[in-house]
């Protein structure tokens, strides 16, 4: 159906380039390829290239993203992916979107800069057809939900399209419904539903219901007879009800039990309840949708998320306590038996920052495990909860691939056969020089290498068992022995880590 | 070596002194005032883990101190910030930038004794409390390179002084 010309006016090419001159080429591919990936996903998009460029040396590396066919509505989420990114890494970016014969070029480093053109874009293709591709969107599970209601209507003011003609765009996407017997049908469900959850009607409801015929496209000349219809049943069955009542008083004298059984009051209550479990189940959900693709819950998505808890009325801990458990399923759970807040520690090991990370990692240990933060010696390591060492080692593992943690620790441990005076080459801690490594130089904290190519058990460090993180930044053999003796008691090691070797060693 | 006065220091004989800005007295009983918090009780702080147990309420009351009296010249705030701002977490630097090392060549760190520090407002920024990094034991002070005399005329050591800044960011100093 879609001629070529409505499919160019629908779709538009974009290129992003980090033009940062500050950044490495290698730091520049890695934030290249994060990008790549995020947007890869997004529907729509199409083929994406590379943006290369050539250093004066001759060398070659990847700059930016070029995606040549996108389709319209698919630029928010994909300017939103450009935005989440440069919220944690802010690097100058050059961003460039071609539509027919317009050309939007912007500079910026900031999120909020690109953030700011979005609706710039979107109103450079028709303007119609963005809102068409949404309202498509939103009505494929054949209604809109209320948060995306909220969203139809704020994307109505920004696109600036007539009330009348979305209205008839969110309908014609509705396309279940298109004739009249299944448009009063759905009427008379969604009727049905609203009487079973709230009878007698508000004046809200009943202006909810109107909204709701006129959105179908249909006229209150078509729905009289339903609702007349309905409400006769209704009325018949209240009768019943009364009768049942006064039965059941009749009843009272001889069976007390009998009366709890027979009050018709309670059907509306269980359908209540299991509206509720629904809408707890829309709201998990949504959040899933949303935490799927970025930890860093945006702006905009904070102000969904609220939107769509009051209109599926949940209370703040109830929406809370999804989030708790979608974000642990999706990131790794931070479970803690002292209280302690494992939230920076993932985020930060979600964005890559491992120095920090480990520095989280050594307060949180300090904070449920030492008195006034003084440094753990062998004696105090019973003091580690069982439940928050294996947070934060499945915290460590789970965003490093297994190659960060306290069991990839120990498996490197095992793989040298548990010699306590190796463990610290082992995992590139301490440097081995002369023959069979007979000086061993210990690295100070600030040499130690905080990337994901570190040697494997090299993450977290033990900072928190050391007085000085200077030359001093050596843990001796009798704690070593002392910690793998205490995680051996508590944990065996998983599968995942077998045939596990000492990298550090194989390398020197 | 410092010699603990038959009745222990309070921190009220430490504000008397930086209200008259008697800058070194004020040392000597900051000084005093580390060791009698250490555990099991000792006159020396001449090692890392005597450092990394020093109560964070002891450290951060003399901090608030010094920091008061000096107009935030002297004391372990202003100490940590040259630590990581100025002096790239460097022990050497740092000890050349609060006016601790006798030379300004580098890799020549020779000490000063602790003497002939300035004991007046006019000193450089961060160099108090600097008596307690003086306090080594005779052989330790040989060990150094000094001629048993503290830690004067001897070599830095980094990794005690990391301890300290190390122990500052633990009691989460700014």
């Amino acid at each position: 159906m879609a001629s070529d010309s409505q499919r160019m006016a629908n779709t538009l090419n974009f290129t992003i380039q980090f033009i940062d001159t500050h950044l490495d080429p290698a730091a520049l591919t890695e934030q290249v390829e994060i990008l790549r990936q995020r947007l890869q996903s997004l529907k729509g998009i199409g083929r994406l290239g590379y943006v290369k460029q050539t250093t004066p040396d001759g060398q070659t590396h990847r700059q930016g993203i070029h995606a040549p066919v996108v389709e319209a509505s698919c630029i928010r989420p994909a300017l939103g992916q450009l935005c989440d990114r440069l919220k944690i890494t802010p690097l100058q970016t050059r961003l460039q979107i071609k539509h027919g014969e317009s050309i939007l070029q912007v500079n910026t480093c900031e999120a909020d800069g690109v953030a700011r053109y979005i609706p710039v874009v979107e109103k450079m293709v028709n303007p119609a057809l963005i809102y068409q591709g949404w309202a498509e969107y939103y009505a494929r599970e054949g209604e809109i939900s209320p948060v995306a209601q909220a969203n139809l209507d704020l994307l109505q003011h920004q696109l600036d399209i007539d009330p009348k003609a979305a209205d008839e765009m969110v309908a014609k996407a509705l396309g279940p419904y298109h004739n009249r017997e299944e448009k009063l049908q759905r009427y008379r469900e969604v009727l049905a539903d609203q009487v079973a959850y709230c009878y007698p009607l508000t004046d809200e409801a009943q202006a909810e219901l109107k909204r709701f015929y006129e959105s179908l496209g249909l006229t209150h000349a078509d729905i009289e007879p339903v609702e007349t219809q309905y409400l006769e049943t209704i009325r018949e069955a209240e009768a019943k009800v009364t009768e049942l009542q006064a039965e059941v008083t009749r009843l009272q004298d001889h069976a007390t039990t009998l009366q709890a059984e027979a009050v018709p009051a309670e059907a509306p209550v269980e359908n209540e309840a299991q509206r509720h479990q629904a809408n707890l189940e829309n709201y998990r959900q949504v959040y899933l949708q949303i935490i799927q693709n970025s930890l860093d819950i945006s702006e905009f998505n904070q102000g969904r998320l609220e939107q769509a808890r009051r209109d599926w009325s949940l209370s703040p801990e109830e929406a809370r306590e999804i989030e708790l458990a979608v974000t642990a399923q999706c990131y790794g759970s931070i479970a803690s038996a002292r209280g302690a807040d494992y939230s920076r520690l993932r985020l930060l090991l979600w964005q890559g920052q491992w120095q920090s990370a480990d520095q989280e990692t050594e307060r949180l240990i300090l904070q449920i495990a030492s008195e006034d933060m003084r440094p753990l010696n062998r004696e105090a390591l019973i003091q580690l909860p069982e439940l928050d060492l294996q947070t934060i080692d499945q915290l460590w593992a789970r965003h490093s691939q297994h190659r960060f943690g306290f069991m990839a620790q120990q498996a490197v441990y095992q793989s040298i056969d548990k010699m306590p005076a190796g463990f610290a080459q082992a995992v590139g801690w301490q440097e081995g020089w002369g023959w069979g490594d007979f000086v061993k130089v210990t690295k100070a904290y600030q040499e130690l290498r905080f990337a994901v190519d570190a040697p494997r058990g090299h993450l977290p460090t033990w900072r928190w068992a050391c007085t000085s993180l200077e030359s001093g930044y050596s843990i001796d053999a009798e704690f070593v022995d002392g910690f793998f003796v205490y995680l051996e008691q508590h944990f065996p090691l998983p599968d995942e880590y077998a045939g596990v070797t000492a990298q550090a060693t194989l390398e020197a | 070596m410092v010699t603990s006065p038959p009745i222990p220091w309070t921190t009220a004989d430490l504000e008397a002194c930086l209200q008259v800005e008697d800058w070194r007295q004020a040392d000597r009983i900051t000084t005093g005032l580390m060791a009698q918090a250490v555990e099991p009780y000792s006159h020396e702080l001449c090692d890392e883990s005597a450092i990394a147990q020093l109560p964070c309420s002891v450290l951060t009351h003399l901090d608030q101190l010094w920091v008061r009296y000096s107009d935030n010249h002297f004391g372990f705030t202003p100490q940590r910030q040259i630590y990581l701002n100025e002096t790239a977490q460097k022990p050497l630097k740092f000890a050349k930038q609060v006016g601790w090392v006798i030379s300004d060549v580098e890799f020549i760190g020779f000490f000063k004794f602790y003497r002939s520090l300035i004991f007046e407002s006019s000193a450089p920024r961060g160099q108090f409390p600097a008596h307690w990094y003086w306090q080594l034991s005779f052989e330790r002070s040989l060990l150094i390179g000094g001629f048993g005399t503290g830690r004067g005329a001897g070599y830095i050591n980094p990794s005690l002084l990391d301890a300290l800044m190390l122990r500052l960011e633990r009691c989460d100093f700014a």
